[in-house]
């Protein structure tokens, strides 16, 4: 149990470390700025966009679309971002020579990134009802909660994936922004994925959050866990698939990235 | 027989690449040719050579950071390729330069993190942390953030980080590049006490007094290809029977320079920018008979601060890399 106690004590340390280490955002003044101030411009912004499209009923949707899409801020931004500041900071010959456990390293690189989104969508759901009236007393709460704890995993789960390119390119970022975009417009954020074409449709419940934000819309109406299950479940699953497959891919590019050199490149 | 602490036979590596957008073209370039090298346990070896002969490629190999195109590399006996994992818990490794720490992060919590990485259980971390910190001259200003430190700090902090886990073998890719000749000079004699304590180093470095100070053995590296191995003095031995010319010249004209590599005797040339002036270095077989020429060569031009010497190691190595400078 000591023993359990002390790995356990290891690894928050180096969570915590690799943290503060990694993200301008870990600072008072940068994390208000980059997890508060911007999550709630984005939803002003789209919020305005859709009353100005399709009327002042419809606010709450956009609200709570971009409120919940923020899992994807810190799953996205901040798991691929691990690996390109690593690289920026000449760490990553230095980790990726050491005789570290990838999936431990790995593991505690994406736990803090979910428990990031997870606050920040707290702060997203706050600014919806202050400002746009969400009544979340006929909610269910607890299932909103789990709903965003899903999509703060799974998202994560995907950035796991894009993460991982970053070991051969120097661009990562610009993949991460392309990513967050993406699931943007397919995710059912701002209009339901049924408006979307057939194809489209397909690459939408490919992906996380799709299914995760329409549980949470669910939820948030005060839908019951059995009514969302299905939802919750796919998305889980989804979830699964892209962080293993990330975890994969970063082995395969570890391998690559050890042919070719290209650990250093920046 | 125990085996060589350092490895290489007949190592090459050929870098891949592409070049143009809509044509794409590959592009080879050899970083190694087939370099064969054994160093012994305990022995503080040194590699010298220009930017780009391949230094910081056989470092990367036997770091395990990358993979040879062909021949074989051992580290303590067990193959670069093949055992990876085994290897990375017996070295440790330092790049030169400002990068590889954590800025935002203080110096202790920097030891802190990669002692966790490398699985050194917490009580004995705190220990060797502690230990290094004060043997590094970092004690006391461990817990200032990295971005504050001295350049001189920052490299002894790698130092520090690459002696974390007690290695056998340590790699050190010009540790001392951009410090000042004081901070240089505590490094190498931190690396040679090491070195005194049985810890197998592989130095690269393109500072020749680094290696002649320190180094039981050396090899020159040149286009990938290793052009000299032994200790500093039977290196010497390559300008045996040899001397050098010294003088300041203000804007030596090129032509010049191919009368004076012409003169009899001759074997380099080297011009090295000094202020306005540029110092001439010729290593010839006579001397006398080059000084005595000197005024024919370079007529019309004015000389200063004319003399004869012996050569160095450096002259040396210069006659065996075999560049203007």
């Amino acid at each position: 149990m000591n023993r359990v106690a002390a790995e356990a004590a290891v690894f928050a340390r180096s969570t915590y470390l690799q943290y503060v280490a990694l993200f301008q955002w870990a600072t008072v003044r940068g994390y208000v700025a980059y997890k508060i101030l911007l999550p709630v411009t984005q939803i002003l912004f789209f919020v305005e966009l859709g009353v100005y499209a399709a009327g002042r009923q419809n606010a709450l949707y956009f609200a709570l679309g971009n409120a919940l899409q923020l899992t994807a801020n810190a799953g996205i931004f901040g798991v691929i971002a691990t690996v390109a500041n690593e690289r920026q900071f000449g760490t990553l010959p230095i980790l990726l020579g050491s005789p570290a456990n990838r999936l431990v390293t790995f593991l505690s690189r994406a736990i803090v990134n979910v428990i990031d989104g997870i606050a920040t969508v707290v702060v997203g759901l706050l600014v919806t009802v202050v400002l746009f009236g969400l009544d979340l007393h006929h909610g269910n709460l607890p299932l909103l909660g789990l709903c965003v704890i899903v999509m703060s995993l799974t998202t994560a789960g995907l950035g796991l994936m894009f993460g991982s390119i970053g070991l051969v390119t120097r661009d990562a970022i610009i993949i991460a922004n392309i990513v967050y975009y993406v699931l943007l417009i397919v995710c059912g954020i701002n209009f339901p994925v049924s408006r979307l074409p057939g194809a489209v449709q397909l690459i939408s419940y490919s992906l996380p959050l799709t299914r995760g934000v329409q549980a949470a819309r669910e939820a948030a109406e005060g839908a019951s866990l059995q009514q969302v299950a299905g939802l919750l479940g796919g998305e889980v699953l989804v979830g699964l698939v892209w962080a293993f497959g990330g975890y994969l891919l970063f082995r395969v590019l570890e391998s690559y990235a050890r042919r070719g050199g290209l650990q250093e490149a920046y | 027989m125990e085996s060589a602490a350092i490895e290489a036979r007949a190592l090459r590596k050929t870098y891949v690449t592409t070049r143009g957008v809509l044509r794409r073209t590959r592009v080879e370039r050899i970083a190694l040719r087939g370099v064969d090298l054994a160093i012994r346990r305990g022995e503080l070896f040194g590699l010298l050579g220009p930017n780009g002969a391949g230094k910081t490629t056989m470092v990367k190999i036997f770091t395990t950071l990358l993979l040879p195109s062909s021949g074989s590399a051992a580290i303590l006996g067990l193959d670069a390729v093949k055992d990876p994992w085994a290897i990375r818990k017996r070295i440790g490794f330092v790049f030169g330069g400002e990068r590889g720490l954590y800025w935002r992060l203080s110096g202790l919590d920097n030891l802190r993190y990669f002692a966790d990485l490398y699985r050194i259980p917490p009580q004995i971390s705190r220990r060797r942390i502690a230990e290094l910190l004060d043997r590094l001259g970092l004690a006391g200003r461990e817990r200032d953030k990295v971005e504050h430190y001295s350049r001189g700090m920052k490299q002894r902090l790698h130092l520090a980080r690459g002696l974390l886990n007690d290695p056998e073998v340590l790699f050190l890719d010009e540790p001392t590049i951009g410090l000042d000749p004081v901070g240089a000079r505590e490094l190498r004699l931190i690396v040679r006490e090491l070195a005194d304590t049985g810890t197998t180093i592989f130095l690269t470095t393109h500072y020749m007094f680094e290696a002649d100070a320190i180094c039981d053995r050396i090899a020159v590296i040149k286009n990938g290809s290793i052009v000299a191995e032994g200790t500093p003095s039977s290196i010497k031995g390559v300008v045996e029977n040899q001397g050098v010319v010294e003088f300041e010249v203000v804007g030596m004209p090129a032509d010049r320079l191919v009368g004076l590599r012409g003169l009899p005797g001759v074997s380099s040339v080297v011009v090295s920018e000094h202020d306005l002036a540029q110092v001439v270095t010729v290593q010839c077989a006579r001397p006398a008979d080059v000084m005595t020429q000197l005024g024919m060569v370079l007529g019309g031009l004015t000389l200063s601060k004319v003399s004869s010497r012996e050569p160095t190691l450096e002259d040396a190595y210069v006659q065996l890399i075999g560049e203007s400078l």
